[in-house]
């Protein structure tokens, strides 16, 4: 009884103590940051992808095929690592749209995923499209921004 | 009791990271041809005079996983480990270099004070020279060649190809049977843009190494491929 007691009294001060920080300091900060000198090799920042080419480039949806066809970026083609999807199918494609497109950017899942950097080495093995970037943050960075569907 | 966990508990966050001592960070692997898991192990020492607590790893692809055998975290001075590592190589062919990133407590989100690489050489059974071959709209309709070789001791034939495009034609020619040949095409019409698509089939006995592909484009440069304007 006495320990139920003290827990009880523990978790009171928690609680009001996160109380007032969400009072003061406000709700937590989950907007994912992205800065340029902390990239991975072959990763960028959308606000990079927007400054360099005002978001004209080619757009690969690395995620499942439910997820692209759920909210994938208007124009977006999917290309992901799903074993039960046909890989060589995937890329050719892809190539249909590379040959035309000087910049592809991948994104993936939220966060950091990996997938994205993953696509992004095979389409630059295909030695057809000069830039080939993974977004950092993949989908949380896009939804954030208005760019998924149904997001803006 | 009670009052050495509490002391302990409200000093921990406190405690500066100390380094981990890794014989080696770089492991190097020539991985067989019908292998879809690759395992790697890191041993580890704490060789410094303070606690050392494994905060994350990030490999940085889902390729790879990461974690310590044990389970176990924080280290003692004078306590070792091993991080084992599990390379995914289903998805992947040729030379394939893959860091994981270890941070421990103390780390800033950007810097490990770790990162292991591994390097693992995945036999591609039929080598393609050339991914993919170009020709500009308007050039010369020339030949171009795409060298296949097979790699490892064991022979694979190449049975077929077949092409998507008409306006490619193409021919294989066995330089060596089992080891060697080359793919050539030629466009009948470079006038206007276009996409083969070369699909060839081997009797690899290793299903995801039965078929390859291989392409040949005709377009137009990009204009981050056009040459600077002269002045």
């Amino acid at each position: 009884m006495k320990l139920v007691g003290q827990v009880a009294v523990l978790v009171g001060i928690s609680l009001s103590a996160a109380a007032i920080h969400y009072r003061i300091i406000g709700p937590p900060d989950r907007e994912i940051r992205c800065d340029p000198a902390s990239l991975k090799p072959h990763e960028i920042c959308l606000d990079q992808v927007m400054s360099r080419w005002q978001g004209r480039v080619l757009w690969v949806d690395a995620r499942s095929r439910k997820e692209w066809e759920f909210d994938g970026i208007a124009g977006s083609i999917l290309w992901n690592v799903d074993p039960a999807e046909d890989g060589l199918k995937f890329e050719a494609e892809a190539m249909q749209h590379f040959v035309d497109s000087p910049v592809v950017i991948v994104y993936c899942g939220e966060g950091n995923c990996g997938i994205s950097l993953q696509v992004a080495e095979k389409i630059r093995k295909l030695d057809v499209v000069p830039e080939v970037h993974a977004l950092h943050g993949g989908a949380g960075t896009l939804r954030a921004a208005g760019m998924l569907k149904g997001s803006n | 009791m009670r009052l050495t966990f509490l002391l302990w508990a409200s000093l921990a966050p406190l405690l500066p990271a100390a380094g981990l001592t890794f014989p080696e960070t770089v492991k190097e692997i020539n991985a067989p041809a019908d292998a879809t898991f690759i395992t790697m192990d890191f041993p580890f020492a704490n060789k410094s005079d303070k606690s050392v607590v494994i905060k994350r790893y990030d490999a940085g692809c889902s390729c790879v996983s990461a974690g310590v055998e044990s389970g176990k975290l924080i280290y003692q001075p004078g306590e070792s480990g091993v991080i084992r590592t599990q390379f995914n190589m289903s998805e992947f062919s040729g030379d394939v270099e893959k860091p994981v990133y270890v941070f421990l407590e103390g780390d800033t989100d950007q810097v490990p004070s770790v990162v292991l690489t591994l390097k693992v050489h995945i036999p591609e059974v039929v080598k393609i020279a050339t991914k993919t071959l170009k020709w500009e709209v308007g050039a010369p309709p020339t030949p171009q060649t795409i060298r296949m070789t097979v790699e490892g001791d064991d022979k694979v034939n190449i049975v077929a190809v077949t092409g998507s495009n008409s306006n490619f034609l193409h021919e294989l020619k066995v330089l060596e049977a089992g080891r060697s040949y080359e793919l050539i095409v030629t466009p009948k019409d470079t006038s206007v843009s276009g996409l083969g698509v070369f699909r060839i089939e081997t009797d690899c006995k290793i299903e995801r190494h039965k078929f390859k592909q291989t392409f040949a484009s005709i377009r137009r440069p990009l204009p981050s491929e056009a040459p600077p304007a002269k002045p």
